[in-house]
């Protein structure tokens, strides 16, 4: 079962290769998140260490970057798979005392893109192409309280977990072809992650749970990024590839 | 379109989506006292940690605090000595259990270079020998029986099995008697008392949640104290001595506080942070009276007796090794106090809590210091001890009168009384102090600043 699961992914991962039309996206952007639970645990850090003056501010915002893979299933329609990093902090240094929240998070979204002005068309005339995600995955968010740069513990044991949140997304997308084997693409993604536990976050960072915050959460995101977007094996004519059909370019003068 | 013109629109579409982003982080703004508006004066009971801390939450917050006390000094069940080795020695709380606590974190950030993990070896007093872990872990005739031993602990959070007082339980599964006398010290001298006193279910309710870790800090020098001095100064200044409130009105609009000099103080809110006992025996009359739940909580929550005992020697009568000894009949922990100090004083502290404080309690200075170096004796045959030793210390908690204990335990009857202990009651009347800490950390320092946040709180947001 494992092993046709295996099969059936690579031939919608590759499915593109075999169509043509690929392209490999580099990107880099910001990752925005919306949740309430964590941020009070990280208040109630600044709360209790009134010692403390520069405070941690909330989770907020994070440099992204990705690297992803479209490929063509029909004419209109993409597979587009990727690989993205961003890693959220919240830090405050006073004097020689550094506190710290850093959460790594890798994100492994399975999207569709779908050009709506290109469906059933054989001819694409613009290099502007609008599309829309949507899609969904899973992330792997490695939470971690550094105090002076060291690991804190939970009874003895060092925090250092591994979750594993599941996510759907849509958004909204404009792909530029600069030229036939390189174009930009602007991408503006909303994640909604229904559940995460960041089991024990609040021991790890305020050393007990006394007001009952909670590690649980539902998390909304969103990703901003610009792309550049390299085609694998683009055509040896001036055509345009949409599906397996191959149009002639208008020539420009 | 043209690609000038889509540049253009992907230079603006960039920052726009940063403030798009921006503005929708804005919409989830979150705030952990959100709608707590109170601004009113609160008069906190009690100078010790929980109310010193909780005073200086509630200043930091810009409100009007005052703390008062009943006796002559701040600190509560902190208390150094000064004179008796010319270092200060701890009368009261000592150690800082684990890393991962508000009090381990104050520490770190103001007197990092202090912090002195656990110095020395562990020895045991088993079967009339000192005897290191390795031995009782390894030594093939005891077959094993030294891990179920060491490793007990561990297993409290998640006792499956009925309630049965943790002697009971020991007794009826996994521990052999000739290990009792260490089990004794291991597990309830610590917690402040005696095995047939503590609970498996108040247990399991502590160690559940005990999450600071195992690790043992002491300070290479100073005072507890002088940590608290440093970083709650405001809240140490707010401090009124000699005030024993024997009075909390809580019937009008203003709660009226009257000490017993006849002194009335008024306010919006009080915190009630002292020791469980004073409420037991009733010394503050509450009007109207407490719920009847509350009350029974009072009652429910029992605290220890506990003694702690300085004996300084001319020279170590101890291995040069020893950090501890564990297991004594008559004192079930001693440590070597100086160890780390960088002091040429030798001090060992005897640590003695419950039925064997209790049975020291009303001896004489003199009787309990020949109670106990004849256990030394014994401990080192080789040794003068009585010929070392050259001073006793005595501190009793139970003789102290506003405080009468050393700290709450785990009894069978505390089960789940600890929160509504901590209940607020009609939204004037709020409780701090570590026998109100319901989440595992009852009985320390860091459980005591737990709750007077807990309780702060609950003031902002009342």
């Amino acid at each position: 079962m494992k092993k046709l699961r295996t099969i059936v992914f690579l031939s919608i991962f590759f499915s593109g290769n075999l169509i043509s039309q690929n392209y490999f996206d580099v990107s880099g952007g910001m990752q925005t998140l919306q949740q309430t639970e964590w941020n009070k645990t990280i208040q109630t850090y600044n709360f209790t260490r009134i010692w403390l003056k520069e405070q941690m501010p909330d989770l907020r915002n994070a440099s992204n970057v990705s690297i992803g893979y479209s490929g063509v299933l029909a004419s209109g329609l993409f597979f587009s798979p990727s690989l993205s990093f961003s890693s959220f902090r919240s830090s405050a240094t006073n004097g020689e005392y550094r506190s710290m929240v850093r959460l790594r998070w890798l994100s492994v979204p399975l999207c569709l893109d779908i050009f709506p002005l290109e469906f059933g068309k054989d001819s694409v005339s613009s290099s502007v192409r609008p599309f829309l995600r949507v899609g969904g995955g899973a992330s792997l968010l490695m939470p971690r309280v550094l105090i002076n740069d060291e690991l804190v513990t939970v009874g003895d044991e060092l925090y250092q977990p591994m979750v594993w949140p599941f996510f759907y997304t849509a958004g909204l997308g404009i792909r530029y072809n600069l030229n036939r084997g390189i174009g930009i693409l602007f991408t503006a993604m909303y994640l909604n992650y229904p559940n995460i536990d960041l089991e024990d976050f609040s021991y790890a960072l305020n050393g007990n749970n006394l007001v009952g915050l909670k590690n649980e959460t539902s998390v909304q995101s969103m990703t901003f990024q610009l792309s550049c977007s390299f085609r694998l094996n683009g055509p040896k004519t001036d055509t345009e590839e949409v599906g397996k059909k191959k149009v002639k370019f208008k020539k420009r003068r | 379109m043209d690609r000038r013109i889509l540049l253009r629109n992907l230079l603006l579409g960039i920052p726009s989506g940063y403030f798009l982003s921006s503005m929708l982080s804005s919409c989830t703004k979150t705030d952990l006292l959100e709608g707590a508006d109170f601004k009113g004066r609160v008069i906190v009971i009690g100078a010790g940690v929980a109310g010193i801390y909780a005073a200086q939450l509630l200043k930091n917050r810009g409100i009007d605090v005052t703390v008062l006390e009943a006796s002559s000094r701040v600190g509560g069940r902190i208390l150094a000595d000064d004179s008796f080795a010319g270092i200060p020695l701890e009368l009261g709380a000592e150690e800082i259990h684990g890393k991962n606590s508000l009090y381990y974190d104050l520490v770190n950030f103001y007197f990092p270079d202090r912090l002195l993990p656990e110095q020395g070896e562990d020895f045991y007093w088993f079967e009339n020998q000192l005897r290191t872990e390795t031995f009782i872990l390894e030594n093939s005739d005891l077959q094993g029986a030294g891990q179920t031993l060491f490793q007990i602990n561990d297993s409290f959070g998640s006792y499956p099995g009925s309630d049965m007082t943790v002697l009971q339980y020991l007794t009826e599964f996994p521990v052999e008697d000739r290990f009792m006398e260490i089990a004794n010290a291991l597990i309830a001298n610590e917690y402040g008392t005696s095995l047939n006193r503590m609970g498996m279910f108040a247990l399991k309710e502590a160690e559940a949640e005990y999450s600071s870790g195992l690790e043992g800090f002491f300070l290479r020098e100073g005072s507890v104290w002088d940590v608290f001095e440093k970083a709650f100064p405001e809240a140490i200044e707010a401090v009124l001595l000699n005030q024993v409130v024997n009075k909390i009105d809580y019937s009008g609009s203003k709660v009226l506080v009257t000490t017993a000099g006849n002194q009335t103080y008024s306010a919006d809110r009080v915190l009630v942070t002292v020791p469980i006992t004073i409420l037991q025996e009733g010394l503050i009359n509450m009007l109207p009276a407490l719920p009847a739940d509350k009350l029974a909580a009072i009652q429910n929550i029992f605290m220890g007796n506990g003694m702690k005992i300085m004996l300084r020697f001319s020279s170590p009568i101890w291995l040069e090794e020893t950090g501890s000894i564990v297991g004594g009949t008559v004192i079930p922990e001693y440590w070597v106090t100086t160890n780390g100090k960088g002091t040429t004083a030798h001090v060992l502290t005897a640590f003695v809590m419950g039925e064997k404080a209790e049975a020291l309690t009303g001896l004489s200075d003199q009787q309990i210091r020949e109670a106990i170096l004849n256990e030394l004796q014994l401990m080192h045959p080789d040794e003068d001890v009585v010929g070392k030793c050259i001073g006793i210390l005595v501190k009793n908690w139970a003789d102290e009168p506003f405080i009468k204990g050393a700290y709450s335990f785990p009894n069978p009857e505390s089960t789940g009384q600890r929160e509504i202990l901590a209940r607020p009651e009609q939204g004037k009347i709020f409780f701090a102090g570590e026998a109100t800490n319901f989440n595992g950390h009852l009985a320390t320092v860091h459980g005591a600043m737990e709750s007077g946040f807990r309780a702060c709180k609950e003031i902002l947001e009342s």
